[in-house]
């Protein structure tokens, strides 16, 4: 894989109210988008903008890492397909640390709040277009959080997503969180290897070093608010 | 307005959306919001509302996405407020 994207939303944390006004999701939303929005319908409309949100901000990441000076223009990374299809909904047991079966990802991990009660989670599968490439979205829509992830094949295989949920939102909790989250999969993935340890490029995307190697592993990470989530390529 | 009067603006504009608040006791004209203030990107959106209120303009999604770091919104804002380059 040439690279990942991925993105969160802590639906704690948004102003339904203030998404709801032209003003803050015209500017999210391209006019296309906006008309699209009633024959997806069965979101509301704070979910769509959202959801739309997370799957151009995951396109952008993923655009990034091969072009460091682009400038993230939310309006301009269109979703291409007519409708969301909704693939999957399913209940996740909160209690410990779930497998998500999702259609044919390589592997879902899912860590949410003791707390918070078993989640219905939706999965959807879209396309988006942008500057004549094709990216495929995959995004999970919980009562609690979307999140989604943004690759150049329909194949996702090679794809591990991991989502959990973090008690301190601060930034510093939220970075360590991410990164031991990704080693503690990495190290699953690779069993009794050298090291591995997390490093940041220039531009700001996560390196995965092997001992003081860096590896073909792509990755992305994502927070906000009590949420942290990574997407790797393998 | 000045550049600087309208930073000392975009200071409160931006302080709900920073923990950081040494980072932003120390803003200058190159501060990138999401990497020196620790600004989440979800709140991007939100801190160009709330400089179209404070500032009574309107900013077009073009020159949103040039808002990314200090100097840029100042430009942004003095240009919508019908001043050009001050």
């Amino acid at each position: 894989m040439i690279s990942i994207g991925n993105d969160i939303v802590d639906l704690s944390a948004i102003d339904k109210h203030r998404t709801q006004q032209k003003a803050f999701y015209s500017k999210i939303l391209s006019d296309k988008e906006q008309q699209l929005y009633s024959r997806s319908s069965h979101l509301p409309f704070e979910i769509y903008v959202w959801l739309l949100w997370s799957a151009k901000e995951s396109v952008y990441k993923f655009a990034k890492r091969l072009n460091p000076e682009l400038v993230f223009s939310p309006v301009r990374i269109e979703v291409s397909e007519p409708e969301f299809i909704e693939l999957k909904n399913f209940q996740n047991d909160p209690l410990d640390g779930t497998h998500l079966e999702l259609s044919d990802l390589k592997f879902g991990e899912f860590l949410n709040s003791e707390n918070s009660g078993s989640d219905n989670i939706s999965e959807y599968n879209y396309q988006i277009n942008y500057q004549s490439d094709t990216y495929y979205l995959r995004s999970l829509i919980s009562n609690t959080f979307i999140a989604s992830i943004a690759s150049d094949s329909p194949d996702s295989s090679k794809i591990h997503w991991g989502i959990k949920y973090i008690d301190q939102p601060d930034y510093q909790s939220q970075s360590t969180s991410v990164r031991e989250f990704t080693l503690k999969i990495i190290n699953e993935i690779f069993p009794g290897e050298v090291t591995f340890s997390i490093d940041k490029s220039p531009v700001g995307y996560p390196i995965i070093l092997k001992g003081q190697v860096e590896t073909t592993i792509k990755a992305s990470f994502a927070h906000h608010v009590n949420y942290v989530a990574y997407a790797l390529g393998i | 307005m000045t550049r600087q009067e309208i930073l000392d603006e975009l200071k409160k504009v931006l302080t709900p959306y920073t923990a950081d608040k040494e980072a932003l006791a120390k803003v200058d004209e190159n501060t990138d919001l999401i990497k020196d203030l620790k600004i989440n990107s979800a709140n991007l959106v939100d801190i160009i509302i709330d400089a179209e209120s404070k500032y009574n303009i309107e900013i077009d999604y073009d020159s949103a996405d040039r808002m990314t770091n200090v100097g840029s919104c100042i430009d942004v804002i003095s240009e919508k407020m019908g001043q050009g380059q001050v």
